[in-house]
């Protein structure tokens, strides 16, 4: 594995102000490459074999307008093999993509891939060449099962016209961190870094192994954010499976148990001092019997004692959060959970599930997939998601309708309800047939055709089968809107046209209902 | 004489054309001794920390003799005013009054003077009975910008409209808006014709937009002066009701009604308002008064285009109401007497009274109010959204409908007994030991009835409760006061008379020690 035959490299240790400097004006680094290449670890895999350049033409939904995007942006990073045709990325590198190229080092050629499966909620992606004699020779990097405490880390990139730009990295913290925007925590590193890291993916490496891929580089801190390998192995694990079976998680919302007073008053003995965290709520799950409920207090969980923050004792890494714990099982296990109910101590079995958005009544959008639209009528119906509040910009629990926010606050999960996603009107797209409805503008649908409304699918549903006759809206509903379904067959027409709607509706996401536990 | 001088000024400065236009202008010399510039000493209540004494500050605004001891002036005046002196016109001498009347929903207040023969001899202005119509010429009289001369400016009614009313951020009704400039010290200064009659008092302007000053019309006036007459003053009558355009034919068609024809549909109606008795969801109001209610909710009154509820503003509390509407199909008369609301507790700004609260274990619960939302500024962040959910919808959300006040937790005063809830910041209260939380007197008499030793606090959509310990909260509560300055636990206006007549109140004094 000799990667110094085939490029040029160039280390960089604590030069990082001249990168751009040395990779666009090559005569100018042989000096430094000459004065620090001695200092290049001689473990180092041929990166070129067991890495590759990643180019995404990302695109952003209109969230009022679902079938309209904002130009294209395009992102850049890198994905490590996993064996010859699949590649290992983050999932935020691949997000909303429109299309994904890779490309190995020294080649010009780009080669499309496509998304296998992506896990927003652990931060990987899986990607498939699309030409399956692409890169035969990739040879995957050895994984490590734990984060090394030890010895420097070793950051690999590549620059302009694939000069190899090695750093080291020393560990700074092992911390839980939301890799995204409400997304639950997960286990990462922060490394203090030698260079600037410009690419999502760029690999972390440890004696010759992979340690874990860049998620963000705080330039302020000069430190990165690193996907940890134990997050590695779960997801290359689940996706050995013929369907990925992703990773549990609690299927309930915990609050710290700080405040002696709530002990007593929750009945917590005095010789659990510092111990238990107290359920908040439980998420929707129409397919499994809950075990938690609401004012449990868990004081241990798979044999490991909680302390009152949700932190348990890892063997190596001191006390961290235990959604890593629960994490470490596989969807359909049991694990042994000991709690506190109405003052007295249970012992009971938790299933283990994962948990997706697709749950939830008010879920995020879900990542990767674009926003799914019925119009009819001029009518634009959607599902409402926290990310729909969120498109009203800086301050949207101000801007955005209240009713709305209030509806997602208080009906973010509620297992008892019938309504899997709650349908909004969005606006309404000026035709005559819609004469006087036009002002009508984020309101929560609540029948259609005289029918209760379960999801933005049950709405197609019902215009598919009797077309539409009438509306209701929440805090309208002794005025449902009518309409002739003779006449909104012809209306659709126009709409289409004069609105340049490719397809009046997209129907991608299943309702919760349907989605099968694995 | 300062009328001509103005004049002379006025076309040393214009062309030909303008100098013909400036005929008409009024002699405001007969009526100028009757105007007064207003010197007003206000106090604004800290609603940040409603326990702690407020600030003062100074200010300026017109007023005028209306007769019969009276003078007229806008309400954000002389609102909060713990002194207030008139200076007439072309005197040095500073008169002490006092508000007589207030109409908070209509920004005008009528004042008196402790000395009533400084008005010996004055002519009244009075009001204009002909309607104000769209290109009247008007002239502004008052003293704006702290001067002590009288300014006279002139224009023309730009607009007959409906807007809100920036005294109470609340009340959208009838204004005047006229072209004449109008400038801070001009509020309550009357807007008068050639004539010299009252056609307006100057109240508000928009700071963005060019020759757009607002004056309360005459029939807003005139209803406060006919409601000042029967103390204590009710305010304009109001149905809150929401309706929706009926313009669409399909819509029309299913109700039985014709297209083009008159009709608006009431979607929803306030469990606050007597009209709820009388009027529901579905039904197509036709006419108010005998007058035509248009498909977009509006009718023609005043030679204008006006919403529907106009009809009902310029009535009075315990006037009968006659409506014609349309329910399943049927045309019916509905007829009820308009019956005093009750007070819209949450969205109309607050003034003359100190903040009402009530702190325990450090924890501040006020009562929502424009007063408190106005003191988070621009803050927004998730756990404000309750709060302001319920400033919005308080009025049609039935399960707040018979709730007097919504409390929420305004303020913590760090001590150890709160040291873990601030997670419980902003949040509205529903219950205290179980007791349903109402009106601030509610909360403190359920605290006197902990559970097992423990106050258990609930509040809206949070399934979390704050636990005090009973044991140790007098003792947290005299360290609190102590520490932060808190001369008394809670302030407590008008508790509901129920509340007051229980057995567990008897003792309760209004205002805490």
């Amino acid at each position: 594995m000799n990667h110094k035959s085939c490029l040029n490299i160039i280390v960089l240790f604590f030069l990082s102000a001249v990168v751009g400097t040395v990779t666009t004006r090559a005569e100018e680094v042989e000096p430094i490459e000459q004065q620090l290449i001695a200092v290049l670890p001689d473990e180092l895999p041929d990166m070129t074999r067991s890495m590759v350049h990643v180019r995404v033409s990302q695109i952003e939904a209109d969230r009022f307008m679902p079938w309209r995007s904002s130009v294209p942006q395009r992102r850049e990073g890198f994905a490590i093999v996993v064996r010859p045709g699949l590649f290992l990325v983050p999932e935020v590198l691949v997000r909303n993509h429109a299309a994904i190229e890779l490309r190995r080092a020294g080649f010009i050629r780009r080669v499309p891939a496509q998304v296998v499966h992506a896990d927003e909620r652990i931060g990987l992606a899986m990607l498939q060449a699309t030409e399956s004699d692409w890169f035969l020779d990739a040879v995957p990097l050895p994984v490590l099962t734990e984060i090394p405490q030890n010895g420097d880390f070793t950051i690999l990139q590549w620059g302009a016209n694939d000069h190899l730009q090695v750093g080291q990295g020393s560990l700074l913290s092992i911390g839980f961190e939301s890799i995204g925007d409400g997304i639950p925590h997960q286990l990462t590193y922060e490394l203090a870094a030698s260079m600037r890291i410009d690419n999502t993916g760029t690999p972390i490496l440890h004696d010759g192994k992979l340690a874990g891929l860049a998620m963000q580089f705080r330039g302020g801190r000069r430190t990165v954010i690193t996907i940890a390998p134990e997050n590695i192995t779960r997801f290359l694990e689940a996706s050995e499976h013929e369907t990925y079976t992703g990773i549990p998680e609690p299927d309930f919302y915990m609050k710290r148990l700080a405040d002696p007073v709530r002990r007593r008053f929750l009945g917590v003995p005095a010789t659990y001092e510092e111990q238990g965290i107290y359920v908040a709520a439980t998420l929707p799950n129409p397919d499994v019997e809950h075990g938690l409920e609401v004012g449990d207090v868990i004081l241990e969980w798979d044999g490991h004692m909680l302390d009152a923050r949700g932190n348990y004792e890892h063997a190596q890494y001191g006390r961290i959060p235990f959604q890593h714990l629960v994490a470490q099982r596989m969807p359909g296990d049991q694990v042994p959970v000991k709690i506190i109910r109405d003052k007295t101590v249970k012992h009971m079995q938790v299933l283990m599930r994962t948990n997706d958005e697709v749950h939830r009544r008010i879920p995020r959008n879900e990542a990767g997939k674009p926003d799914d639209y019925v119009v009819s009528a001029g009518f634009i119906f959607r599902e409402l998601t926290l990310d729909f509040l969120k498109a009203f910009g800086d301050s949207w629990e101000r801007r955005a309708d209240i009713d709305l926010t209030w509806h997602a606050y208080t009906h973010q999960d509620d297992p008892d309800d019938p309504v899997q996603r709650t349908v909004i009107l969005v606006g309404v797209l000026a035709d005559p047939i819609n004469i006087g409805y036009r002002e009508l503008r984020h309101q929560i649908v609540t029948h259609v055709n005289g029918h209760k409304i379960l999801s933005l699918a049950d709405l197609a549903a019902k215009l598919d089968q009797d077309g539409l006759k009438s509306v209701t809206l929440s805090g309208m509903e002794a005025v449902p809107l009518r309409f002739e379904p003779a006449e909104v067959e012809q209306a659709n027409q126009r709409i289409q046209a004069r609105f340049q709607i490719p397809t009046l509706s997209r129907l991608t996401n299943i309702p919760a209902q349907n989605a099968p536990m694995e | 004489m300062i009328g001509s001088i103005t004049l002379l000024l006025l076309c040393s400065e214009r062309t030909d054309a303008s100098v013909e236009h400036a005929v008409t202008m009024p002699d405001v010399r007969s009526v100028m001794p009757s105007i007064f510039k207003i010197h007003a000493v206000t106090y604004r209540y800290d609603y940040q920390q409603p326990w702690q004494a407020g600030g003062s500050s100074a200010g300026s605004g017109s007023a005028f003799y209306i007769g019969d001891g009276m003078l007229l002036t806008c309400g954000h005046v002389v609102a909060d005013a713990i002194s207030l002196e008139l200076q007439p016109h072309g005197s040095s001498a500073r008169h002490p009054a006092s508000v007589r009347y207030m109409a908070y929903d209509a920004d005008l207040a009528i004042l008196e003077l402790e000395d009533p023969s400084v008005l010996e001899g004055l002519q009244p202005l009075e009001l204009e009975d002909a309607i104000t119509e769209l290109g009247d010429e008007v002239f502004a009289i008052g003293f704006p910008m702290g001067g002590t001369r009288l300014s006279l400016t002139r224009g023309i009614v730009s607009r007959m409209d409906h807007a809100t009313y920036a005294f109470s951020g609340s009340d959208n009704r009838l204004v005047m808006q006229i072209d004449a400039a109008i400038n801070p010290g001009n509020s309550g200064g009357p807007v008068v014709n050639s004539d010299n009659r009252v056609v307006g008092v100057a109240f508000q302007g928009i700071m963005r937009g060019q020759g757009l000053g607002y004056a309360v019309p005459t029939p807003v006036i005139r209803h406060f002066l006919e409601d000042a007459q029967n103390p204590p003053y009710h305010g304009a009558p109001k149905v809150y009701l929401q309706t929706f355009e009926l313009r669409n034919p399909t819509l029309r068609s299913t109700l039985g009604l014709e297209t083009p024809g008159p009709g608006v549909i009431i979607s929803d109606v306030s469990p606050l308002c007597i009209s709820a008795d009388h009027l529901k969801p579905g039904d197509v109001l036709l006419s108010i008064e005998g007058v035509t209610v248009k498909q977009d909710g509006s009718i023609f009154m005043d030679n204008n285009n006006l919403p529907f509820w106009e009809v009902i503003e310029r009535k009075q509390w315990g006037d009968p109401l006659h409506m014609k509407i349309v329910r399943d199909g049927e045309e019916q008369d509905v007829n009820f007497l308009l019956q005093p609301e009750p007070t819209p507790f949450i969205f109309r700004r607050i003034y003359d009274r100190p903040p009402e609260y009530l702190m325990t274990g450090g924890l501040t619960f006020v009562p929502i109010s424009r007063n408190q939302i106005m003191t988070l500024g621009n803050e927004s962040h998730e756990s404000l959204i309750p709060v302001f959910y319920y400033f919005q919808r308080a009025l049609f959300d039935p399960d707040v409908a018979d709730r007097k006040q919504l409390l929420t937790l305004a303020s913590i005063l760090p001590h150890p007994v709160n040291t873990h809830s601030d997670r419980f910041l902003h949040h509205v209260i529903r219950s205290v030991n179980d007791q349903e939380i109402r009106h601030l007197n509610d909360f403190l008499i359920a605290m006197q009835s902990p559970i097992d030793g423990f106050h258990i606090l609930e509040f809206e959509a949070m399934s979390l409760p704050l636990i005090l310990d009973a044991a140790t909260l007098d003792q947290a509560n005299a360290e609190i006061q102590q520490r932060y300055g808190v001369p008394r636990l809670y302030a407590i206006h008008d508790p509901p008379q129920t509340l007051q007549e229980t057995e567990t109140n008897k003792d309760i004094p209004a205002e805490g020690i």
